[in-house]
């Protein structure tokens, strides 16, 4: 028994189901963990597998997000402590950090994709992960680059505009 | 926002639940999760807490949603919330003015050093700093993340002060800040203190609780700087001289009852809070970086720190013979009625060639852990700042520094090109680049930088645009 890993399907909203460890899943997400939670009492002691039906994320989608998954939980059970490596000090090279560098370094819709998976999923890592990446995207665009990249209507009037660029005037 | 420390929360529901202020959070359930080019509301709040204090300065022009969101006080406080939890990757630097001279007494100047100066190691709540100078007593307060600027009235006006030590902290049940000054003057009237509460039109006041004896007469006042714990100011009194049995004691100011009351020191021994003179025949250590054997040029004896939310004491064990370790790290636990118990919680003991990098430099100031927010387990790392104008990182586990922030002299800087890589030096290249120029930095009686920390603070009168702050970067 201990060395049988219990292992759920997640089917994708496009249909594909991916295998992935209940242990590292509900460590994971707070969405798939409460979904268990809840499918537990019907499947005890049952040798069925269990497929859980994610609708709001494409295959490719939740594809990265299980490497993702797979990868941090492997690290944390060899380093023992999972968020370690949010802590490492400025300049430390750490093999995560590494790999959240390059898993965040995809075009936009992907990313955004990817925070709309971990909003779903509740991945707190990953959420701030991607959250960090779209704003470090943003961070040297213009005003106006910025009402382009969200569909936002400037509602300023010329003398708010101006004054609300006073006051920030030291920033531009 | 609470920040996540334990080793399996992966839940969201903190973040979530924080929000911003503004609530604007549709359905997320309902919208369809991908394909959507742009992200809901609430996302991008959670994106927008994530930029700089710079970048978020400029998106108040954006929009009107945009504008209120960012100014308003629960963004600013999840912000900063979000900030803090962060290990410390930078740190500001104020450029210093040439020497000046200070008309200290009549038709007698001395020159003024380190002017303006950052004011302790860290900032308090919001990220805000005090900058003084010495010479004319003039102080403000700082957001070094925005730059913004607020200019105090000036101080303890009516005759001249030989030295002065002044710090800033906040006052959570109030949430103002007070700033207090205290300084002796060059004759014999006795020394003063001053409070100011920021925004209060009242400007330097006698603090409210203070009695006629609170102020020790023993009181030296040093040029390190009161270190915030527990809403209180702290300060190391030293013994009155060296002779003296008086080891010293620590000074604390309420930022509530603006009152003054000694606290214990730890369980040190004489040698540990004697105070040291230019004279002493210490032996030092050869200093790697000044192969010229100097001498500190001030007393050290102990230090006090914050980490972790608690009052510390530094034992300095670098020229002992008798103890082995190179520093102990002193947890206060106070309470509110008077007991207070100081227990041993870290030690730094370098490895021998490690050791030497610490060895002369005067003052060592524990800046943090570089932990999950715990009280430094022994295994933790922890950030020690010093006056050779240098960060670095000890790990316990190696027993060795990796030095994160070396700071340039101004005058160097200008002549040198290749600045990039002097923020984050290896050990070798730092020898050799003191090699080349062995006068690069000098050993000072103050720390010129300040722990950075993003932050949207606004105090009403601050001025923008101004202040030349520096702002280093502890990676490359």
């Amino acid at each position: 028994m201990a060395s049988e890993k219990k292992v759920v399907f997640l089917r994708s909203s496009d249909g594909e189901a991916f295998e992935v460890s209940e242990e590292v899943i509900s460590a994971a997400s707070v969405t798939i963990k409460g979904m268990i939670d809840e499918e537990s009492p019907s499947r005890a002691d049952t040798a069925a597998t269990t497929t859980l039906a994610i609708p709001n994320v494409t295959a490719a989608t939740l594809s990265r997000v299980l490497h993702y998954v797979n990868k941090h939980f492997d690290a944390a059970a060899v380093v023992g402590r999972p968020d370690d490596y949010i802590f490492c000090a400025p300049g430390d090279e750490h093999p995560l950090a590494r790999f959240d560098d390059d898993f965040v370094d995809v075009d936009n819709d992907t990313l955004i994709d990817l925070v709309h998976a971990a909003e779903y999923l509740h991945i707190k890592k990953l959420f701030d992960l991607t959250c960090k990446a779209v704003a470090d995207k943003l961070k040297g665009r213009t005003i106006d680059q910025i009402r382009e990249t969200f569909g936002i209507v400037n509602d300023y009037t010329v003398e708010e505009e101006v004054e609300v660029y006073r006051e920030n005037s030291w920033a531009f | 926002w609470v920040p996540a420390h334990g080793p399996t929360d992966f839940t969201l529901g903190a973040c979530k639940a924080q929000a911003l202020g503004g609530g604007s959070s549709p359905n997320k359930k309902s919208r369809p999760a991908s394909t959507t080019r742009f992200l809901p509301d609430d996302v991008v709040g959670e994106v927008l807490l994530r930029l700089p204090s710079k970048s978020l300065a400029r998106f108040r022009s954006v929009c009107r949603s945009w504008d209120r969101l960012i100014s308003s006080s629960a963004f600013i406080e999840t912000h900063q919330a979000l900030a803090v939890a962060k290990p410390p990757t930078k740190f500001a630097l104020v450029p210093t003015a040439p020497p000046h001279q200070w008309n200290l007494f009549p038709h007698y100047d001395v020159p003024c050093l380190e002017c303006p100066r950052i004011i302790g190691p860290k900032p308090c709540r919001g990220g805000l700093v005090l900058l003084g100078q010495r010479c004319t007593r003039t102080y403000s307060v700082c957001n070094p993340s925005t730059g913004g600027r607020l200019r105090l009235p000036p101080c303890l006006t009516g005759y001249s002060y030989l030295s002065s030590c002044a710090g800033i902290g906040f006052h959570e049940r109030t949430g103002e800040y007070k700033v207090v000054v205290i300084a002796s003057p060059t004759d014999y009237r006795p020394r003063r203190c001053e409070v100011l509460t920021v925004g209060d039109p009242a400007g330097w006041r006698a603090p409210a609780g203070v009695g006629s004896c609170s102020l020790p007469a023993s009181f030296h006042v040093q040029n390190m700087d009161p270190v915030v714990a527990n809403g209180c100011l702290h300060w190391a009194l030293r013994g009155a001289s060296r002779v003296s049995d008086n080891h010293g004691a620590v000074l604390s100011f309420s930022l509530a009852s603006e009152s003054f009351r000694r606290l214990p020191l730890p369980p040190f021994t004489k040698d540990d809070v004697r105070r040291c003179f230019k004279d002493d025949s210490r032996p030092y250590a050869e200093n790697p970086r000044k192969p010229r054997y100097i001498k500190p040029a001030t007393p050290t004896g102990p230090v006090l720190a914050e980490l972790a939310g608690h009052l510390r004491m530094l034992r300095d064990l670098r020229h002992r013979d008798d103890m082995d370790g190179t520093f102990e790290v002193w947890r206060l636990d106070d309470d509110e009625h008077d007991s207070s118990a100081w227990s041993l919680t870290y030690r730094v003991d370098l490895a021998e060639h490690a050791a030497k990098r610490l060895m002369t430099t005067w003052f060592v100031v524990p800046l943090c852990y570089l932990a999950g927010g715990g009280d430094g387990d022994s295994c933790d790392r922890i950030m020690l700042a010093t006056t050779m104008q240098e960060v670095h990182v000890y790990d316990p586990r190696t027993r060795t520094l990796e030095t994160v922030v070396s700071v340039v002299d101004a005058d160097e800087k200008a002549t040198s090109p290749n600045l990039e890589n002097r923020t984050k030096f290896q050990q070798e290249s730092t020898f050799s680049l003191c090699g080349r120029d062995e006068d690069l930095l000098s050993s000072k009686d103050f720390l010129r930088f300040v722990l950075f920390q993003e932050s949207l603070v606004h105090l009403e009168g601050m001025e923008y645009g101004n202040t030349e702050l520096e702002i280093l970067d502890a990676r490359v």
